[in-house]
């Protein structure tokens, strides 16, 4: 590992933040940030958040938006939830996450990770929500994630969530 | 139009989009889109985007089986504690990005 890197706060992707030059070693984070991050979050579809070095170049990002997920009533009651309205749970989605190459090695994924999970159990006191939920793309990233204490939903799913309240 | 829409058709249309219809289905395409006083490829673009809006948006909901809704509310009703590397990456993101900024409340 390198020295320490100065980055800035975590805030929403604004027109200041250079993103031409970023690269994570992964095209699809890349191309997402560089090319539709922009219209995404303008079009409400997701916030994005990036940190960036002194020079302005992005040095990570993840997204977040709004998640529901519709459960069974029965299985409502047996948590003590019986007299729920409406069998929507509503969350929150970290559906991207990329953290510049050359910065790799440094636990700046994980801060980011953590980082989302603080901001969304903060909106979360004044909207609603009680959980970060990801969909990590590979096993190994699976493994990652539970070591966040982010909970598999089975065997057969990649899907995972983080309860809110258990974010420090 | 709605405000999503609209955001798609600000941006440049700068791909192309090749396919197959029948033939009765492109005549009548023409037919509305003249109707509207539209050409085809503005009709399309119209249509298309409203119905892409839609359908993203349709994607926030997740369709857990009963078994993963069951993990799900398990997860959420337990009275766990931050594990120490979750801790570790709090106080790391702390150190790195600086104290979370807090909202302001009403009093």
């Amino acid at each position: 590992m390198s020295s320490a890197v100065e980055l800035s706060p975590v805030v929403p992707l604004g027109r200041a933040h250079v993103v031409g030059d970023f690269d994570s070693g992964d095209p699809d984070i890349d191309a997402f940030l560089r090319d539709r991050a922009a219209t995404e979050q303008a079009m409400g579809f997701s916030q994005i958040y990036v940190t960036s070095d002194p020079a302005g170049s992005v040095a990570g990002y993840f997204t977040v938006s709004p998640v529901t997920v519709r459960v069974e009533p029965a299985l409502l009651r047996t948590i003590g939830v019986g007299a729920a309205p409406y069998p929507l749970i509503g969350g929150f989605l970290l559906g991207r996450l990329g953290v510049a190459r050359r910065l790799h090695g440094r636990g700046i994924g994980a801060a980011l990770v953590m980082r989302a999970a603080q901001i969304t159990k903060r909106e979360a006191a004044l909207v609603g929500g009680s959980f970060l939920a990801v969909g990590p793309g590979t096993g190994g990233l699976v493994a990652w994630y539970a070591r966040l204490d982010f909970v598999r939903l089975g065997e057969k799913t990649r899907r995972m969530v983080l309860p809110l309240r258990a974010v420090p | 139009m709605t405000s999503r829409t609209a955001a798609y058709r600000s941006l440049p249309a700068n791909e192309r989009q090749e396919f197959r219809l029948p033939t009765l289905l492109k005549d009548h395409l023409a037919k509305a889109a003249a109707r509207r006083g539209q050409t085809v490829a503005e009709y399309l673009t119209v249509a298309v985007a409203e119905r892409v809006a839609h359908d993203l948006a349709e994607t926030a909901e997740w369709h857990l089986s009963v078994p993963e809704q069951e993990l799900l509310l398990r997860a959420l009703a337990a009275r766990t504690r931050p594990s120490a590397r979750a801790r570790s990456a709090a106080k790391k993101a702390d150190s790195m990005f600086g104290p979370l900024p807090q909202v302001p409340r009403r009093r």
